[in-house]
């Protein structure tokens, strides 16, 4: 699992990997709303792995929560962000993107999606490297594949309670 | 019960590895709260955990134990997740870990004093005498744990390191 202390050493500049600029992150970003503009509006709307904030905020969620270790990202999150640092209740939408990676601490994330979802969550990944537990969250009601900087990026909606 | 620290890669005997703690069939419990043991959560579903927090490094670091290596504790928000979350117990290991038989009965209610309602109680350095014993008993506690001494009474009852 990546340590912590390396996670914030990469969050010391501001959108380190360059989101806001990247095209085909601005395209994700553009894929990730409008599919959960689609299903949605929500209640309450949970990112796991929230980073800045830069997809977080845009989520149609009348509350919007985000999970993120990092402080130095944290503290940059929009206002209308409100960082959690232990999910509280369900949300009827999750948000997990680029988290699902072997490297990450997927089973923690795996417990919030356990725990917390209570109807759809937005998987997005990079393939191939994606972990295998994804496949077990749900029943998948759409799903996407696109291409994203080096590789490409598979998005699928699931749906619990199904 | 059996007393664990962090959950991660071996250094010392403060650290247990997630096989260990999934294998382990007995009562655990957990002196702190590291903060990789909210984040190894789901190693713990389904088990009978104690949480036994020390009140003045909620939220902070370890950087007053030298030699150990950095880590940071859970913060109340944390700890209360895992109790609601997987139902697990809570107890108290005072405010600052001090030995408690070094200390004036007014010192020693002080730190076993915790800053909610807590059933069980485990003593820092398990250091424990009967004196020391007595005031746990009467502060409202439940039952208390040692893990180096104790006669096995409800107030000093023993716990022991998961062994590698």
């Amino acid at each position: 699992m990546q340590p912590i202390d390396e996670i914030e050493k990469s969050y010391k500049a501001e959108d380190p990997w360059h989101y806001k600029t990247t095209p085909d992150d601005i395209n994700r970003k553009k894929k990730l709303i409008d599919l959960a503009s689609k299903f949605g509006p929500y209640e309450r709307a949970l990112d796991i792995g929230a980073g800045e904030g830069w997809i977080t905020q845009d989520l149609p969620a009348k509350e919007i929560h985000g999970y993120e270790v990092s402080d130095n990202a944290a503290s940059r999150f929009p206002e209308n962000v409100k960082r959690v640092l232990a999910p509280q209740g369900k949300y009827d939408l999750i948000l997990a993107t680029g988290i699902f990676y072997g490297h990450y601490n997927w089973q923690l994330f795996m417990e919030f999606i356990r725990n917390h979802a209570s109807k759809h969550i937005l998987v997005s990944s990079m393939v191939p490297g994606e972990h295998v537990c994804v496949n077990e969250i749900g029943k998948v009601i759409h799903q996407e594949e696109f291409k994203y900087r080096h590789c490409n990026q598979r998005t699928r909606m699931f749906q619990v309670g199904l | 019960m059996i007393l664990c620290h962090n959950i991660g890669e071996r250094h010392n005997s403060n650290y247990n590895n997630r096989n260990e703690i999934a294998a382990c069939p007995f009562s655990l419990s957990f002196d702190g709260i590291y903060r990789n043991v909210f984040f190894n959560q789901d190693v713990l579903r389904g088990k009978d955990v104690t949480l036994f927090v020390m009140g003045n490094y909620v939220g902070k670091d370890n950087s007053f134990d030298v030699g150990q290596k950095p880590e940071k504790y859970c913060t109340w928000e944390e700890i209360d997740y895992l109790v609601e979350q997987y139902g697990f117990h809570l107890g108290w290991h005072t405010w600052s870990h001090p030995d408690l038989t070094q200390l004036s009965d007014e010192q020693v209610i002080k730190e076993i004093t915790p800053p909610r309602p807590m059933k069980y109680f485990a003593y820092p350095y398990g250091n424990v005498d009967e004196r020391v014993a007595k005031l746990v008993e009467e502060s409202g506690y439940e039952a208390a744990w040692s893990v180096t001494q104790g006669d096995g009474s409800q107030f000093q009852k023993r716990r022991q390191y998961l062994n590698w």
